[in-house]
């Protein structure tokens, strides 16, 4: 997601009114809101315990315990690489591992840059086409090692220094 | 009902828990996430027990009590999986001492934790003396870990004022946050994270303070292990007594469980209704503002520019023949309502028939608890209990004398400075906001040879060669006075305000500022003394 | 709103002239799985082309047909000809299937998986009998992959809410007893009786119910939920009908992963046209019954799909399990009596309503009736969502169906419900697939995942996967499941380096017992199933990585070796170019050699030696390994155009360094 994006969606106050915050739809909002904004901020989670009578620290208790939500921008492009039965004994871990090679972070980490974001995924429901990656949010079907070095250099990647 | 627990019928009541009724009947079940005042979890899976016709180990603390239920609670095998399981809480605490081959040969030369830091194991532990995690680990029996334990690694949580918080102790059962949100509602702390990961914070790692903690201390009062601590009281080991009194910190009149160690020393107080917090000063401040070093011990008398230490017959022989040419409208007595009715009762006996003046000020302290008065014009001699007077009125008196708890600038002036024993270093009878009475009773000893008000006024009223005056006790004078029947505050319909709202506690008590005394209320929200109300007249 | 009379109408018109239309029509598979092989490409290209010849044709997008290793699919509609079933079409095979199937009158048969319906009479067998669906009995998938998803009038034409319409007339009561004598037992995981949950729902006075459709689907491996939604989505919708019309329920919430967007969106659209056909909402056509439906998202947590962390997850708390009793059915979501159903087992209901117990209950066994679909993937031939009466034989599902091993090599074992399940062994290919054996064998039927292995997977490695899933979802609630599965994790993982003694292995067992039993929710009690299947088919395997240090399928790294065999290695420094640790030394022309002591495993050096000179080979205790010597080999399906572009890109790159 680029910050274009971001700058363009619906503030806090607009998207609170269309979806009252209450205890019962407190992650159909904070969903909402990161949808639109792309992480869960600060302001946006006091706004959201002010509107709906949830105490701060009970939502960030929530929001942590699912996997989805970030507290933090995400990275202009995020790969997720399916760590699932099939994808794995298709070799999933070969290619997480080369790309936390590639990019020298692990995964659920972002480049400095905050160009790229590397996470895991526990199935995405492709398994017949195992192993499979999301660029973006758009499935790659059998993913191999060394694609992803032509992967990572279509989205732009350059390493710094040395190539590996 | 009847039941059926470990062969033995038992009646059980309807909605209790399996686990309550084998309590009520003497059974224990080994348990660490359930408490007594909160509703069941499940989390620790310690109180397991199997139940005929239910699949699996059900938890004794959330599985209601059925007709004709048929329920074992210590067979082998269920030891064996407590056991199993408790191995596994202690993967994530540090369990060194436990597991330790030295284990007994320890305990019995070096049972009192040692003052560290960072806590390592058993040894250096503030939860040693009274921890549940220990006492299960003996009963059952455990000897060793199936793997090695991880240390958390967590950063220790220091910068909060009274609550120390070491996470790396914390096996995540969940009755801090339980009780909080039991308590208040709005909760100030939760689970955070998931899994392997999951530890008891705030939203974005803020502080206690910044989180909105009321320091009610609820949170460590239930904590089973060491994670949770009293800073003040941490150190202390288990309480040799505790006593039931009221706190009169302001007029809410909470009744409130003191501690005290072998020395009758005042080490913590708690709250005595588990589902209303009590606020931070009835929790933190007592202790501190009774041990705090410039406590006045002994009685003294001016000798020149300073103030000498002296006996008490000395003193107030003193105090006696500087009073009697002041007998009559020169001489007036401040007192405030932080004295309990016999107190009281004894300064105005004192002030009319002894002094034989009308000028008994009876101050009522303001919503933070200052109170302040002038002297009527024509005073010359005053006796105070506390710096209630502005300093420029007092040097214009001849004769100022002060029986405090702790020394200030008004102490300095006096002519005769005597130590009064205050809190819960009296017993006594006390009226709340409602116009309730309530007891105090003595939970522990005053410094040096500091007394109660009533005491130190009828012996100065002896000393002036004043019958009338022979009281043993507070309770004889409560039954001169009619005041029976006094009750402690042990239910409360709501929390008082300063529970729920830490910046409207009181800033005051007996004339002296409690932020001078108990270091951590300075760190509390920023509070505003409001200004005395006018002075009631006796 | 239209009356649902006069949408049956126009539906079965509508239905009609696409099955006479004289103008041919493209069915193009794109569900999530059609278009993560590149159906996407294919539709566009096939528009373009379309386009460009100014064709009369139209191009509908349907969900799944079941091959998905056959994917991108197409089935053709060539007026006055029976409509065939092609595979592996991509945007250039589209094209050449337009030009000479639609236009000409070549069969393409290189494509061809069947004709649908009756024989094409040139010799092209029908789809039906296309080795992956002859065992097949497609009850449950019947209209995925021949409806548009998105289009109502499809559903409805094939007696979509038939079902619903004869429950509103017998009432709930008599739908209670149809689906007892049916037999049906949920398709979610434990495989309870689906009456009987019923009932104790039932029996509560409570003045409000609710159902809750459980499309969380988060076992890694298991996809049938999402085609499902995506193939017919108002299947499933139906089903919520019917169940909450024996309930009593008045509201329901299907709760679908996030991971799913296309699923999901599929379900707005199907809600949004139930309403307008006033079959949601009050008095649903007059009769009384009142229902309505939201979808909840999940937010990325496995243990959601746990029927309490559901509840809770909805009511909008942390996701961590509830001790029962009370149970859901009594005191479930916001404490209202709450039923709980996989996607699957509703989309029986319509069936059972539809045909009678009596039809749905001829096929399958005396413990298990009906069908049951399951999401075959791993090392066989063809992988893709399947149907079968329950009974079939692994055997049948893995060899017949599946087309037996995809490498050729031996199969190992069948993992079959996800990191709750368990491993069975090949010598037991002859189990009947249902209930109660898959129990006696060690696993559980589950949500219907069944993954093939080989040789090249290790057990072990297998059993640390399922453990590390299950650790890193468990919600952190009790010690047994949280702690336990770390434990266990470290156990293997030792196993796994080389680093563990015999006393490890029976430490490994005793900690399964322990969070088996111990454990607060389903989550943590079938957590170590994985571990305790693989020990009991497969404990040479762990004795030999514990005693031998020897991995016998070369996949756990620190116990194999890279090594290069000086007579096939001809020199290309192909491996020198990618080692990240640096570790082979050789210039071009001359044989490489692996420095053992830098060498970090990685196995990259073995993924790019080309297969002409396979120079690369493994050691593992006592055994060695080195690949075959092929030319350049063909791979299995088409190869996309995103993946060939990153071929090209990722060759360029290696010449360039």
């Amino acid at each position: 997601m680029s910050m274009s994006v971001m700058e363009a969606a619906p503030p806090m106050e607009d998207i609170l009114t269309s979806s009252p915050p209450t205890r019962e739809n407190l992650i159909s909002v904070l969903q909402e809101v990161q949808e639109h904004h792309g992480y869960l901020s600060e302001s946006a989670v006091r706004l959201i315990a002010g509107a709906s009578g949830v105490s701060e620290n009970e939502i960030y208790g929530v929001a942590t315990f699912y996997a989805q939500f970030r507290f933090q921008p995400p990275a202009e492009h995020t790969i997720h690489v399916c760590q699932g039965t099939a994808c794995h004994v298709r070799g999933g871990h070969q290619i997480m591992y080369d790309f936390e090679e590639r990019l020298s972070i692990k995964a659920g980490e972002m480049t400095p840059d905050h160009k790229f974001g590397l996470e895991r995924v526990a199935c995405v429901g492709c398994c017949a086409l195992a192993p499979v990656v999301l660029v973006d949010g758009k499935v790659r079907a059998g993913m191999k090692p060394k694609l992803v070095r032509g992967l990572l250099s279509q989205l732009g990647y350059q390493p710094n220094g040395k190539a590996a | 009902m009847q039941l059926n627990i470990d062969n033995q019928t038992v009646t059980a009541r309807s909605g209790e828990s399996v686990l309550q009724c084998a309590s009520r009947h003497g059974i224990a079940i080994p348990r660490l996430c359930s408490h007594s005042s909160l509703p069941a979890f499940g989390a620790c899976r310690l109180c397991i027990v199997e139940i005929d016709g239910m699949r699996g180990t059900p938890a004794s603390c959330a599985t209601p009590a059925v007709e004709g239920m048929v329920v074992r609670t210590n067979t082998e095998a269920l030891r064996d999986l407590r056991r199993g399981i408790l191995q596994l809480i202690l993967l994530e605490h540090p369990s060194a001492c436990l597991v330790c081959d030295k284990h007994d040969l320890c305990d019995e030369f070096r049972p009192a934790a040692a003052k560290a830091g960072r806590t390592t194991g058993c040894h250096t532990c503030n939860n040693k003396a009274v921890c549940d995690v220990r006492v299960l680990a003996d009963e059952l029996e455990l000897t060793d870990l199936p793997v090695p334990p991880v240390y958390r690694n967590l950063p220790l949580e220091r910068s909060d004022p009274f609550i120390d918080r070491d996470l790396n102790l914390c096996i995540l059962c969940g009755r801090c946050v339980r009780i909080c949100k039991a308590q208040h509602g709005r909760g100030t702390i939760d689970f955070v994270g998931r899994g392997s990961q999951t530890r008891i914070g705030e939203a974005f790692g803020r502080s206690l303070s910044e989180a909105g903690c009321r320091f009610c201390g609820s949170c460590i009062d239930v904590c089973p292990t060491g994670s949770l601590a009293d800073r003040y009281a941490k150190w202390y080991g288990a309480p040799s007594r505790f006593t039931a009194t009221t706190c009169t910190l302001c007029d809410a009149a909470c009744a409130v469980t003191v501690h005290t160690t072998a020395h009758e020393r005042a080490v913590a107080a708690r709250g005595v209704d588990p589902r209303v917090p009590i606020c931070v000063l009835g929790r933190f401040a007592i202790p501190e503002f009774l041990n705090g070093t410039r406590r006045l011990k002994t009685p003294q008398i001016r000798v020149g520019s300073r103030l000498r230490d002296v006996p008490w017959q000395q003193a107030l022989a003193r105090a006696a023949e500087h009073l009697r040419p002041f007998v009559g409208d020169g001489f007036a007595l401040v007192c405030d309502t932080t004295n309990t009715l016999e107190d009281r009762y004894v300064l105005y006996k004192f002030t009319r028939d002894v002094m034989r003046s009308p000028h008994y000020i009876e101050l009522q302290p303001d919503a933070r608890g200052v109170s302040r008065a002038g002297l009527p014009d024509g005073v010359r001699a005053a006796l105070l209990t506390g710096p209630f007077v502005d300093h420029e009125r007092l040097q214009q008196l001849d004769l100022l004398i002060v029986q405090d708890c702790y020394a200030t600038a008004t102490s300095e002036l006096a002519t005769v400075s005597l130590p009064v024993a205050v809190l819960s270093e009296v017993a006594g009878t006390w009226v709340d906001g409602d116009g309730r009475m309530r007891p105090l009773r003595k939970a522990c000893r005053g410094p040096g040879t500091a007394k109660p008000d009533w005491e130190i006024i009828s012996e100065l009223a002896r000393t002036m060669g004043e019958t009338g005056f022979e009281y043993e006790s507070a309770a004889t004078i409560a039954r001169d006075i009619g005041a029976v029947g006094a009750r402690l505050r042990i239910r409360q319909t709501e929390a008082p305000i300063a529970a729920t709202d830490p910046s409207r506690r009181r800033t005051h008590f007996r004339g002296h500022c409690l932020d001078d005394h108990v270091g951590g209320l300075s760190e509390l929200n920023g509070v505003e003394p409001a200004l005395a109300t006018a002075a009631v007249g006796g | 709103m239209t009356s649902l009379a006069d949408a049956y109408a126009s539906a079965r018109e509508h239905w009609q002239a696409l099955e006479t239309s004289p103008v041919p029509i493209f069915f193009v598979g794109a569900a999530t799985c059609g278009r993560a092989a590149g159906s996407g490409d294919t539709l566009d290209r096939l528009r373009a082309e379309i386009k460009a010849r100014q064709l009369q044709a139209q191009v509908i997008e349907t969900g799944c047909l079941g091959p998905c290793s056959l994917e991108p699919l197409m089935v053709v509609h060539k007026p006055g000809t029976p409509r065939v079933c092609f595979g592996n079409v991509g945007p250039a095979e589209a094209v050449q299937i337009l030009q000479r199937h639609v236009l000409g009158d070549d069969p393409c048969a290189e494509w061809t998986l069947g004709s649908i319906g009756s024989a094409s009479g040139n010799g092209t067998g029908t789809f039906s009998d296309h080795p992956m669906m002859r065992g097949q009995v497609r009850r449950v998938l019947a209209n995925c992959g021949l409806i548009d998803p998105e289009n109502v009038d499809h559903y409805l034409a094939r007696d979509g809410y038939r079902g619903f319409l004869r429950a509103l007339e017998i009432g709930g009561d008599q739908v209670v007893d149809l689906v007892r004598r049916a037999g049906l037992r949920g398709r979610g995981g434990a495989g309870f009786p689906t009456w009987r949950k019923w009932d104790t729902c039932r029996q509560t006075g409570a003045d409000q119910r609710y159902l809750i459709c459980n499309a969380d689907e988060g076992d890694p491996g298991a996809f049938m939920n999402r085609s499902l939604i995506e193939s017919d989505p108002h299947a499933v919708l139906e089903g919520m009908l019917i169940a909450s019309l024996a309930l009593g329920a008045s509201k329901g919430y299907v709760y679908c992963r996030a991971e799913y967007p296309l699923a999901i969106a599929r379900l707005k659209g199907a809600i949004a046209q139930m309403r307008a056909l006033g079959l949601l909402g009050d008095n649903i056509q007059g009769s009384g019954f009142s229902f309505d439906l939201e979808i909840k998202k999940g937010a990325g947590a496995f243990v959601c799909g746990e029927e309490t962390a559901l509840i809770a997850s909805i009511e909008g708390r942390r996701g961590m399990p509830q001790p029962r009793p009370p149970f859901p059915a009594v005191s479930g979501l916001w404490g209202k009596p709450t039923i709980i159903q996989n996607v699957e087992t509703l989309a029986n209901l319509p069936l059972i309503l539809r045909n009678g117990p009596e039809w749905y209950a001829a096929v399958g066994t005396e413990g298990s009736k009906g069908t049951r679909s399951f999401a075959l993937a791993g090392k066989v031939k063809r992988t893709g969502l399947i149907e079968v009466p329950l009974g079939t034989t692994l055997r049948q599902i893995v060899e017949e169906i599946g087309g037996g091993s995809s490498d050729g090599k031996p199969i190992k074992a069948v993992q079959t419900g996800g990191p709750s399940g368990g491993c069975i062994g090949a010598e037991q290919l002859d189990l009947p697939v249902d209930y109660e054996s898959l129990a006696q064998a060690g696993s559980i039927m589950g949500s219907g995942g069944m993954i093939v292995i080989d040789e090249d997977t290790c057990a072990v490695d297998l059993a640390k996967y399922f453990i590390s899933f299950t650790q890193n979802e468990s919600c952190g609630k009790c010690p047994p499941c949280r702690v336990g599965t770390r434990a266990m994790l470290y156990l293997l993982e030792r196993i796994v380096e080389g680093k563990a003694g015999i006393e490890d292995l029976r430490r490994l067992d005793a900690l399964a017992v322990t969070v088996a039993r111990g454990s607060l929710c389903g989550l943590g009690q079938t957590a170590p199933n994985p571990v305790l299947t693989t020990m009991r088919y497969f404990r040479d395997e762990y004795h030999a990585h514990v005693e031998q240090k020897q991995c016998a399928a070369f996949v756990c790294r620190p116990l194999v070796q890279h090594r290069i065999d000086a007579e096939r290695c001809p020199g290309c420094t192909a491996c020198v170019k990618v080692c990240p640790a640096e570790a082979i030394i050789g210039v071009r022309g001359e044989p490489h050699v692996i420095a053992t002591e830098r060498c970090s495993q990685c196995g990259s050096c073995l993924s790019v030696c080309p297969p002409a000179y396979a120079a690369v080979y493994r050691v593992s205790g006592e055994l060695t390994r080195y690949e075959e010597i092929h030319a350049k080999k063909g791979k299995p399906g088409a190869p996309t155009e995103a993946s060939a572009q990153l071929e090209a890109q990722s060759e360029e790159l290696d010449q360039c360094s």
